[in-house]
């Protein structure tokens, strides 16, 4: 499903270059869920990004179901993010003055899906995040663990293939990360790879997690 | 299409406030320029409609540098001039008006000359000129009548010529609006009357006028003037529309110059403020490339947004400035263009439709406007999303 082939990522500041990914070699099958642990600054965060093709590595490859999503323009790689990823960070990243169901639709505004259908997939998805209760209200009426709801709702919208989580419960209390990781063994059940960077010792002890990567340095460490 | 401009509707709906300055500064930017382009239009309207009628040359003696009253036998002289159709003396002079201390322009006509009265007719509505022979009449300009309103002089006037005797004249008519640029401080009456009030002698007039059939012969004609008389002035009637139209022109290219300083100060403020776009409309941009959007998606619904904002500026500002020119009479910018001297206050402006002009504004405002929102907001879109997004 994800195969990534000597991937750098150097970053460039002031004449300093400084790696960020240093050869990363990485095979991730189909409806995998894989943890990326690592401490801030280890690169975890880059590797997510590069594969959510939101930012273009220095060099090497990444293979999703065969194709290099790094050679994509910006159509293909628009198109790819649209359909093939969902994407979940730990700032949310929300339209603050629409309210959730606005949200949750931004990612279908632009594809050519009727607007009883989008409302109809809102409504399905909502349900399936537990935030149903709260399509009206503006995001910034929501609590921590709504917003974050909100998001992966929006990050699922479309039904990706691929889920990124990217410190998923860094902005969480441990009530509203247990309800994040129930949702996570729904999501688990419905064929999706999830990759998840994360420094949350709550995943450490998942059962459902097939994948561990340790990343430091902008290396990976170990895989488990 | 329908998810797309329900999307931007609802965007502008929910930044309104953010949306509002920006309409508010635009619309008010549009209407002064709008305004502007608006008043010089109906002067140039005006001078064209007034100094069409103007004769081909105006002949004054010219004397130590001053211009005296001319000999009525030069008209003789002139109208043997092969080529001139009419040779014709004027009275005409300014009147002292006590109670407001000002100036107002006497021009005495001969009401018996039909050539005289069609151009009268043309300048005054319903002008039946036995019915304005039969007593001392007069018409008046809009100004001259505010000010003798303002003093209840609302039927007749007592003139005081030098000998200090007393005339009345009655007011027989105003001017039409349209000719208020030229005609607002001016009072007409017969020859004769005029020449009683201003003091001239019997055989001066204050200048002549002539008349060439010809056009084409206009530069022979005057050639034949400058060689009868040494000590005389010669005005062509283009020399006439040239001088108030560089006055306008001046006028109006002084303001035009502060105003697109101030526009383009405008733009320039617009510009920056997207260039160093908040972090807060960064990120959003960053966050619909993330979720699929492409460089032109995002391109395009800004650039909606912003149309959308811009021409509702460009109506609103363009109905703003038509209020306050053709109804309001356009108070400030008008004394820009035409003085405060004299009764120039009471023009009133006449609406000459000119879509040139609603296309000028449109292009002049829209072009620089979307640029200025599209070029930072295009800078953002190219940038990777997880770059705007650290």
């Amino acid at each position: 499903m994800i195969k990534i082939k000597n991937l750098n990522k150097i970053f460039k500041i002031s004449e300093k270059k400084f790696y960020a990914l240093k050869d990363i070699n990485l095979n991730i099958k189909k409806s995998e869920l894989v943890t990326i642990y690592g401490k801030s600054g280890s690169g975890k965060s880059t590797l997510l990004s590069i594969i959510a093709s939101i930012m273009k590595p220095t060099d090497g490859a990444v293979y999703i179901e065969g194709e290099n999503i790094v050679s994509y323009n910006d159509y293909f790689a628009s198109l790819y993010r649209q359909k093939t990823v969902g994407i979940i960070t730990q700032d949310f990243y929300l339209f603050d003055l629409l309210n959730v169901r606005e949200n949750i639709k931004t990612a279908l505004i632009i594809t050519d899906i009727s607007t009883k259908e989008i409302n109809n997939k809102v409504e399905n998805i909502a349900k399936l995040c537990n935030i149903h209760h709260k399509l009206d209200m503006p995001i910034n009426t929501l609590s921590g663990g709504e917003k974050q709801r909100c998001t992966i709702a929006r990050a699922l919208i479309n039904n990706p293939k691929i889920l990124l989580c990217d410190e998923p419960t860094a902005n969480l209390d441990y009530e509203n990360s247990l309800i994040f990781i129930e949702i996570l063994i729904k999501l688990k059940k419905t064929d999706k790879t999830i990759i998840i960077a994360t420094h949350d010792p709550l995943f450490k002890t998942l059962d459902i997690v097939n994948k561990k990567i340790f990343m430091n340095n902008a290396e990976i460490e170990t895989h488990e | 299409m329908i998810n797309r401009l329900n999307f931007i509707f609802l965007l502008l709906y929910s930044y309104r406030s953010k949306h509002l300055s920006i309409f508010i500064i635009s619309t008010l930017t549009i209407a002064i320029l709008s305004a502007t382009l608006f008043v010089s239009n109906s002067i140039q309207k005006d001078l064209d409609t007034t100094l069409s009628s103007q004769a081909d040359f105006t002949l004054q003696r010219y004397e130590a540098g001053k211009v005296l009253n001319t000999p009525k036998s030069w008209i003789d002289q002139f109208l043997n001039i092969d080529g001139v159709s009419n040779a014709e003396g004027r009275i005409y002079g300014m009147h002292y008006y006590e109670p407001l201390e000002t100036y107002f322009m006497i021009v005495g006509v001969d009401m018996y000359d039909t050539q005289i009265v069609k151009t009268m007719q043309k300048l005054v509505n319903n002008l039946d000129i036995d019915k304005f022979l039969q007593r001392k009449n007069m018409i008046i300009g809009e100004g001259v009548k505010k000010f003798f309103d303002e003093y209840h002089y609302f039927k007749y006037y007592i003139f005081r010529p030098p000998d200090r005797s007393k005339e009345k004249v009655y007011i027989y008519n105003t001017f039409d609006k349209d000719t208020s640029i030229i005609t607002n401080d001016m009072i007409i009456m017969d020859k004769e009357l005029a020449r009683k009030i201003l003091g001239v002698n019997n055989n001066l007039v204050t200048d002549i006028i002539l008349e060439v059939k010809n056009k084409n012969e206009l530069a022979n004609i005057k050639e034949k003037l400058i060689i009868s008389h040494f000590n005389m002035r010669i005005i062509e009637k283009k020399d006439i529309q040239t001088y108030y139209k560089n006055i306008f022109n001046y006028k109006s290219g002084v303001f035009m110059a502060l105003f697109l300083t101030s526009f383009f100060t405008f733009l320039l403020i617009l510009y920056q403020r997207y260039s160093m776009i908040s972090l807060i409309d960064a990120k959003e941009i960053a966050l619909l490339r993330m979720l699929g959007w492409r460089i032109r998606d995002v391109i395009s619904l800004k650039l909606s947004e912003n149309i959308i904002i811009a021409i509702s500026s460009y109506f609103s500002g363009i109905i703003t400035a038509y209020i306050y020119v053709y109804l309001f009479n356009a108070p400030f910018i008008k004394n820009i263009f035409l003085g405060y001297s004299n009764l120039d206050n009471f023009v009133s402006f006449c609406y000459y439709p000119d879509f040139k002009i609603l296309i000028l504004i449109f292009l002049i405002f829209i072009i620089p406007f979307t640029l200025a929102v599209i070029i930072p907001v295009y800078k953002i879109s190219i940038t990777e999303p997880s770059e705007v997004m650290r």
